[in-house]
């Protein structure tokens, strides 16, 4: 599948056909550069793969769910949106104007059904933070001086999609060991 | 059962209406006070029953005085110029939307025919 474009967005929706209840986004290019240093084609591909491609997704899947007035909708923002390190300019707005998307949404269509909820995680012990924090020891600077697990996430996710997380719309909440709370 | 009555189930249904007094020159928007979350289901609702892909922007007329205006900065004549943007809509239909326009939003129930009919055929 390649973001941005409209036929990977067919395809997408192709085999989901008529039937949704459920999307959890955690699609996310990694993008990193300073501001005054970036490639502006490369800023164009990147805002339009992970900002104008998830706003047609939203769209999409917003109107199959519209049918049975019932949805729920949890994006994987990061904790980077609100405390990004420099070079991660282009992924914190694109995690920020992403965040705006799905809160509308939820304001849009949580009188139809259809909620939204973002989660940020902070350092994650899987994927590209790994490496990242191996090499620097950051996870000094976590209140809980470890790095959230894959499985904490997976539940919340889990929670997030339940019944009982139905009155949290809109909004977003921050899993990150107290890291972004602190200086 | 013909376009009308199914459209007018739909409106009835998404609107929670009660009665039967929806006609084809019902003003969809100015009378049953259809807002933009209603707009949006209908054509959910309309794709979904007629299997035709809908541009909600188009059926819905959003963009009616805003071509208007393009019309009049750019010197044309506006009945043509809004055929051209709205081929699914008789001449006469449009120079009736032109001519009360100020009255508040033209939107009726039969524009919404005249889409599905267009779009079915095509």
């Amino acid at each position: 599948m390649k973001f941005g474009d409209r036929h990977s967005l067919n395809t997408l929706f192709a085999r989901i056909g008529d039937d949704l209840d459920f999307m959890v986004d955690c699609a996310q290019g990694n993008y990193e550069s300073l501001i005054a240093q970036a490639d502006e084609e490369e800023v164009y591909c990147y805002f339009t793969e992970n900002i104008s491609f998830r706003a047609a997704v939203l769209k999409t899947a917003g109107r199959i769910m519209l049918k049975k007035r019932k949805g729920r909708l949890v994006f994987i923002s990061s904790t980077a949106a609100a405390r990004p390190n420099p070079g991660q300019g282009f992924y914190a707005a694109a995690k920020l104007a992403s965040e705006a998307l799905y809160r509308n949404m939820g304001l849009e269509l949580g009188g139809r059904g259809i909620t939204t909820i973002i989660l940020r995680p902070g350092y994650v012990n899987a994927g590209r933070g790994r490496a990242y924090m191996e090499e620097k020891n950051v996870l000094e600077a976590v209140p809980i001086k470890r790095a959230v697990t894959k499985e904490e996430i997976a539940e919340t996710v889990l929670f997030l999609l339940s019944e009982s997380a139905a009155g949290m719309n809109a909004t977003v909440i921050t899993m990150d060991g107290g890291l972004t709370y602190g200086k | 059962m013909n376009t009308f009555t199914e459209i007018k189930k739909i409106i009835i249904d998404l609107l929670d209406l009660e009665g039967d007094t929806i006609t084809p020159d019902t003003y969809l928007i100015k009378e049953l006070g259809a807002e933009s979350i209603d707009l949006l289901e209908l054509a959910v609702a309309i794709h979904s029953r007629f299997k035709i892909a809908v541009k909600d922007d188009h059926i819905f007329l959003t963009r009616f005085r805003l071509y208007l205006t393009e019309a009049e900065t750019q010197g044309r004549d506006m009945a043509p110029y809004l055929a051209g943007k709205y081929p699914h809509l008789p001449e006469e239909r449009i120079a009736e939307i032109i001519a009360h326009i100020s009255e508040g939003p033209q939107l009726k129930i039969k524009d919404l025919i005249s889409y599905i009919t267009y779009h079915m055929k095509g």
